[in-house]
């Protein structure tokens, strides 16, 4: 007993006592990773991991932390952070909204996936390559994006489960001239999480 | 017509003009969840919206949420967390997330609104501190208010 309210006692101590703090942990992607913190008469950048800015009445100050202050401070939260997005890709035939008979091995591996996720998101995002205007590539992405859901419907994914999104010729994965035709572009991108 | 039934399909359980902008991926222990001022247990796969506040109870208590620009949040014990205001527009990839961390303890991960160079803002506002995050995971603790 007298351990445990020792414990306790140290938590109500650190919690009274550790000022506000923001701490970069990592950076995401390839971009280098930029954290402002903007109190309210000072504002700091933070761009290396485990630089923390720690607000002390009015001031902002920044210094480096050991990773294990950070996993002091952080750990349970740092922890509990779901898992990061599945991806899998339908390719399709110019123009055409039908899923090939060669995404079968993809659609499998996309219902383990779902079956093996608690509490799972589908979001169907479909792609044209820059071939036509922007209005019928819009239209078209959607299209090939529903054509899918359909589908994974059809094979026993609940609807519910599922958002569909257009991306028209905005975010090809091969780069092209406009008016281009380009395989690689004209594809569904599944994105579970 | 068929752009309605989808919309119908994509809001299960909301009232009309809510959109969903998160969904509640796990919790642990007590974590609550008010919206226009009821209170409710939050429960995983519960979608969330504009205006939520979430709570939650001394640790080990937690909640993680994945927003639509897959960004995603972890409440540690002891906290509160706002939804002040989550725009996307998943065609085009634009909008800002402004969320607010009252008291407790935070990660962020950011999604599609934190690239840099997007033009995209996501923020957590604290008593002391608006923190603006880009291409990055952070820790925010922010002390009793």
């Amino acid at each position: 007993m007298r351990v445990l309210l020792a414990g306790v006692g140290l938590l109500a101590l650190v919690s009274c006592t550790t000022p506000d703090t923001v701490t970069l942990v990592q950076g995401l992607g390839d971009r280098p990773p930029t954290v402002t913190v903007e109190g309210s008469q000072d504002t700091r950048v933070l761009t290396v991991p485990l630089e923390s800015a720690t607000l002390r009445g009015r001031g902002v100050q920044v210094e480096t932390r050991t990773p294990g202050e950070v996993r002091a401070l952080f750990g349970t939260v740092l922890d509990a952070t779901p898992t990061p997005t599945r991806t899998y890709v339908i390719q399709f035939a110019t123009g055409a909204s039908t899923i090939p008979l060669e995404a079968d091995d993809t659609v499998a591996a996309l219902f383990a996936d779902v079956a093996a996720t608690p509490v799972v998101e589908v979001a169907i995002v479909g792609h044209t390559d820059r071939q036509g205007s922007v209005e019928v590539n819009d239209r078209l992405s959607i299209d090939r994006a529903v054509a899918v859901r359909e589908a994974l419907i059809a094979r026993g994914l609940k609807a519910t489960l599922i958002r569909v999104v257009g991306r028209g010729e905005r975010e090809p994965a091969v780069a092209t001239a406009d008016e281009v035709a380009e395989p690689r572009n004209r594809r569904v991108v599944i994105l579970v999480r | 017509m068929w752009r309605l039934a989808l919309l119908l399909v994509c809001l299960p359980s909301l009232a009309w003009g809510q959109e969903t902008v998160g969904l509640l991926k796990s919790t642990h222990g007590t974590v609550t969840l008010e919206r226009q001022q009821q209170h409710q247990a939050a429960t995983p796969g519960m979608s969330l919206v504009v205006g939520d506040v979430l709570r939650t109870g001394p640790p080990p208590s937690a909640a993680a949420l994945v927003m639509v620009d897959d960004s995603r949040f972890v409440l540690g014990g002891n906290s509160r967390f706002v939804i002040r205001q989550y725009t996307f527009n998943a065609t085009t990839q634009a909008g800002a997330g402004h969320t607010g961390l009252p008291t407790g303890t935070l990660a962020v991960q950011s999604g599609v609104l934190g690239k840099a160079g997007s033009g995209n803002t996501l923020t957590v506002t604290t008593p002391k501190a608006t923190v603006r995050v880009q291409d990055a995971q952070v820790g925010v603790y922010a002390g009793k208010e």
